[in-house]
């Protein structure tokens, strides 16, 4: 198969239902019949309220659960029937995630917190730490690099959380919430890079609630009820909205 | 570096003092067992192997002139011959002498009496040729005038190496009157040759001399060549058995078919005593080691637990960056291999420095190679389980944490964080104070994300330790009882008197003045002084045989475990090691063997054999009719007797009429109260202060557990105490809050702990008497667990003083913005 015809996202009649909680009958139904294509080079962005089941199709996309029905293939390759290692593996080829609360390895310093993924997909640990390095300087937190990651200020931790999901150069990048925890500069930053990212070809794929931080993405899917509501261009430019993001992120 | 190594440095970047706490700990746990399981082994050896290095004959045969009148002349040549022999040599004796201090008037044995004896080799190889006796102290005697001094068990005035001795050997030409003199006052004249200086350049244990009394001076060749002459002696014929103690019984028949009456004396008694001595010590070392090894696998395993599941709270995050769960699993590895294999090399290194403190007790005195030992099997499995263990726990424990879902802040949930607290649930509906209600809950509930703390494992880890402290005590106070209820060591009579070497004269004498008493009601005569072999089905046992017959009333016999005394002359009773090392119990046959006599027995009872200062007794022994033992010995006569009081007797008249008869034949007599324990009895009650010991160490243990929790809890609950201090709390309510998470965690543990702990205790004892072979009467320490359970409460209050203090100054400001 031609690499550069194959969609980097494949996402078809998806479906997650998570057993019942202990005080309650009814078994929750996350995802109910998803569809969802993502070319290479593709900036979208997955909308919807909370509980909708953004945050799910996410974790079912980097492997990290198991759908209870329909097909995941990233870069072609179909996560079906993959053990938990395989998926490990398939995460190290082309899964980078950006997570809310950043979730940095606190007993690592920044660089090695970038150069862990290098090293976890088997590259020679100097390389890894040349790509950490680079990736930081790309980030602006290059002189942070032998500090541990709690001196850093929320935004330059969501920077450095950005670094170490692109240590592996991802075929995804899959964010949840990535402005969820920071103010409005922080968030201005982040997102200031997700789009130099896609400058640069980096395929996206970003989770929010937020419609301003939706803008910032080429394409915005919504979902309600564990299905996509529609799919449609932003309604706002991604253009200088960073300018009017509150400090909750909203405009 | 691999991921593994970063992960390695990360961890020990972060929580290095805890490593090495819970390294060194392991390592000392591990060195207080190993060194315990290793002094047991080496106690219980010390015996054997004494006697190998030593080189101690099994059997001496002594040839006297006939005018001494000690039995007939010894056939030492035609003895040789006898099959059982493996190598003999001759020395030379003599039984009577003088033997003073310095001063030439201080008796040197004895308080009242100068007597003792004096050998020497006369061999052409010295004192070599009869074996290697182990000096404490100096050397071997070389010239005339030296000498060597016997150690013995009477307190009386010694000698030592560089003091000088007075001997006066007796004069042959006036034996009579050295023979008729009995140590008081002034030797008859001319009957003792003139006195000789000698310096003592040695102190040595005799052959033989373990058992009791043996004070005697051993000399050089030089000595009898230089003042032998004049003098009368005997000759000593030492001898080695091919088959060890087993063959002496068939070497002294064989003796007694070339020539009855042959004066003799075989090292059976010493062995019994000696093993006595040191098996005791050796079950209560093991033991110790044991249940420091298990105390401390639960409690460090706990620890080390906690330690895993603290660090495991990224793991999620590991593995949403490509770590296989495997390689997740796997770095927990890390602080467990550090703790294993650096806890095991602490203990080895510790218990082989410590192993000069080793054997224990008696055996430490017969140890032929004092100092440093190394244990190689103990130290190889010792160390071998402490790094495996530890490994093997942080594996399981990564393993399952790898596979630890993840919260909504990314990071590991524990087992029990998404279920509250039914008992903070419970105090929240009775009204309970707020702090109550927080602090149970900081207590029961491990919490999410970062904050985490794995309550589960800490509670389980205080509840050992409180059980481990209570069942300590309940093996102090089941070892208090043991020692005041004579009916459990076998005494189940009011009066006991007996004499194994004198022959008819108790039959003749004694047993008439006790049967016809009437201050007893039951008297039953017996023999305790023949031993016998008995063999089952898992192996064989030489044990001296109990054989009773009443004479007056019901029989009287020592305590039964199970089953009943024999009643006849086919039946035998055996002592619960002896029934456990043969593999047998009540209804089994055995094959009992003495000489060239065996007939099979049937076992029909378990006694308890008092320790009364012959053969061993307690759990080793057989007992059976006076004609069942007739069977084998038919000659044996009555040398003991056992009796009840008559109701209403005046007990101490009784004493006063019997001992009239008893005391002039040097008759040892039992009272049935606590001073009829004996030597055995006595070393297992010292075995009380080794729980006591424990006792102490869990209280230590468990407050260490208590404080490494709350500290961990405060330091990582800082989040939740400050939004406390957000909703309202003032800061003296913050630290009744922690007071209130240490009182629950402590009244859990309680909880779980003191029922537990009585029933290890009851267990514990259950298992040391029963290896013991006494009767197993377990009680409760009520008292140690009335004062244990507020004593905890109180103690966890207290000790939560400091995390509390330190959440008291918790700035909510300063803790949410860094959080």
């Amino acid at each position: 198969m031609d690499p550069a015809t194959v969609d980097a996202l494949e996402v078809e009649g998806l479906r997650k239902t998570f057993d019942a909680p202990d005080d309650e009958q009814i078994p929750v139904r996350a995802l109910r019949g998803l569809d969802l294509a993502v070319s290479a080079g593709e900036f979208i962005a997955v909308m919807g309220p909370s509980g909708c089941g953004k945050s799910t199709l996410l974790n079912l996309i980097a492997g990290l659960d198991r759908p209870t029905a329909g097909q995941i293939r990233v870069a072609g390759e179909s996560l079906e029937g993959l053990s938990e290692d395989d998926l490990a593996v398939m995460r190290r080829r082309h899964i980078g995630i950006v997570f809310q609360f950043f979730n940095l390895l606190e007993g690592m310093t920044v660089l090695e917190n970038v150069a862990l993924p290098a090293v976890v997909a088997g590259r020679p640990r100097k390389q890894a730490e040349t790509r950490a390095r680079d990736l930081l300087d790309l980030l602006g937190i290059a002189d942070k690099s032998a500090k541990s990651p709690g001196v850093l200020s929320g935004g330059q931790r969501q920077r450095l959380s950005i670094a170490r999901a692109l240590a592996n150069v991802p075929t995804l990048l899959l964010a949840d919430e990535p402005t969820g925890s920071l103010d409005s500069a922080g968030g201005g930053e982040v997102l200031e890079l997700f789009r130099r990212l896609h400058a640069d070809g980096q395929t996206i794929v970003m989770v929010t609630h937020n419609e301003v931080v939706a803008a910032t993405a080429t394409r915005v899917v919504r979902m309600k009820d564990g299905r996509l509501d529609d799919d449609a261009e932003p309604a706002v430019a991604p253009r200088g909205v960073f300018g009017v993001l509150g400090d909750d992120g909203s405009s | 570096m691999s991921a593994f190594g970063m992960r390695a440095r990360a961890d020990m970047r972060t929580r290095r003092t805890s490593l090495i706490v819970l390294t060194v700990l392991t390592g000392l746990a591990g060195a207080a067992a190993m060194t315990s399981v290793a002094a047991a082994r080496r106690t219980d050896s010390a015996y054997d192997r004494y006697r190998a290095a030593t080189r101690e004959p099994d059997v001496v045969l002594i040839g006297c002139p006939p005018a001494l009148g000690f039995g007939a002349a010894a056939p030492f040549e035609q003895a040789a011959k006898l099959p059982q022999v493996a190598s003999w040599a001759r020395a030379w004796v003599t039984p009577v002498g003088l033997f003073f201090a310095a001063d030439g008037k201080t008796p040197l044995f004895y308080r009242d009496s100068p007597e003792g004896s004096m050998e020497a080799p006369t061999a052409p190889g010295g004192l070599q040729e009869l074996g290697s006796p182990l000096f404490l102290n100096g050397r071997a005697p070389e010239r005339a005038n030296e000498v060597a001094i016997g150690w013995g068990t009477t307190d009386g005035p010694r000698a030592h190496v560089g003091d000088t001795v007075v001997v006066r050997l007796v004069n042959v030409r006036h034996l009579d009157r050295a023979i008729r003199y009995t140590g008081g006052g002034e030797p008859p004249e001319g009957a003792f040759l003139p006195p000789v200086r000698l310096s003592v350049v040695g102190e040595y244990i005799p052959f033989g001399g373990l058992s009791g009394d043996d004070n005697g001076l051993v000399a050089s060749a030089a000595f009898v060549q230089t003042y032998g002459r004049g003098t009368v002696s005997c000759t000593e014929g030492v001898f080695h058995l091919r088959g060890g103690l087993h063959d002496v019984d068939p070497f002294l028949r064989g003796v007694s078919s070339i020539r009855p009456g042959v004066n003799s004396f075989n090292l059976s008694d010493e062995a019994a005593a000696a093993s006595g001595k040191t098996h005791l010590v050796a079950i209560v070392a093991r033991l110790f080691g044991v249940l420091v090894a298990l105390a401390g696998a639960l409690v460090l395993g706990q620890a080390l637990v906690r330690r895993i599941v603290l660090g495991a709270n990224e793991d999620p995050i590991l593995r949403a960056l490509g770590m296989t769960r495997r390689q997740v699993a796997n770095a927990a590895l890390i602080p467990g291999a550090i703790v294993g294999i650096g806890g095991a090399l602490i203990a080895v290194i510790a218990t082989i420095a410590v192993s000069p403190l080793t054997p224990l007790g008696f055996a430490r005195f017969i140890e032929p190679t004092p100092g440093i030992h190394a244990d190689g099997e103990i130290l190889v499995i010792g160390g071998g389980l402490i790094a495996a263990g530890a490994v093997l726990v942080s594996w399981i424990t990564g393993w399952r944490m790898a596979g630890a879902r993840a919260g909504v802040l990314g990071t590991a949930e524990l087992a029990g964080a998404e279920r509250p607290s039914r008992i903070a649930a419970a105090f929240a509906r009775v009204g309970m104070p707020p702090t109550a209600v927080a602090g149970s809950r900081l207590a029961l509930e491990p919490g999410h994300g970062r904050t985490a703390v794995p309550v589960r494992s800490a509670v389980v880890g205080l509840a050992i330790a409180v059980a481990a402290m209570v069942g300590a005590f309940g093996f102090a106070a089941s070892a208090v009882h043991f020692g005041s209820t004579p009916r459990l060591w076998g005494v189940d009579f009011a009066f006991a008197a007996g004499h194994p070497y004198i022959g008819s004269r108790f039959e003749d004498k004694a047993v008439p003045a006790v049967e016809g008493d009437p201050g007893f009601d039951a008297v039953t005569a017996g023999n305790f002084q023949n031993a016998l072999d008995v063999a089952g089905p898992c192996g064989s046992a030489h044990v001296f045989a109990w054989a009773l017959e009443p004479l007056r009333g019901p029989l009287v016999h020592t305590s039964m475990r199970d089953g009943r005394w024999p009643d006849r002359s086919d039946e035998v009773a055996l002592g619960q090691e002896t029934a456990r090392a043969l593999g047998v119990g009540i209804g089994n046959q055995v094959q009992v063997q003495a000489g060239q006599t065996t007939i099979p027995m049937t076992v029909v009872g378990i006694p308890v054999f008092p320790d009364i200062g012959f053969g061993t007794g307690l759990g080793q022994g057989a007992g059976m009719t006076m004609d069942g033992l007739h069977v084998f010995y038919p000659d044996a006569t009555q040398n003991l007797v056992l009796a009840t009081f008559a109701r209403g007797a005046d007990v101490s008249a009784t004493y006063e009429r019997v001992n009239r008869v008893l005391d002039p034949l040097g008759a040892n007599t039992v009272e049935g109260d606590v001073g009829s324990q004996g030597f055995r009895v006595r070393d297992a009650l010292r075995s009380e202060r080794l729980p006591l010991l424990l006792a102490a160490l869990f209280a230590v243990v468990a407050l260490g557990t208590l404080v490494h929790l709350l500290i961990s809890s405060v330091r990582r609950r800082r989040r939740d105490l400050a939004i406390l201090r957000t909703l309202g709390f003032k800061r003296g309510q913050v630290m009744w809050t922690v007071a209130w998470q240490s009182a629950t965690l402590a009244a859990v543990a309680l909880a779980i702990g003191v029922p537990t702990g009585i029933l290890l205790g009851r267990l514990a004892w259950g298992l040391f008497a029963d290896r013991l072979g006494v009767i197993v009467e377990p009680v409760i320490a009520w008292g140690a667990v009335a004062l244990v359970i507020p004593a905890t409460i109180g103690l966890a209050v207290v000790v939560g003083l400091g995390p509390a203090i330190a959440a008291r100054r918790t700035r909510p400001a300063a803790v949410l913005r860094a959080e």
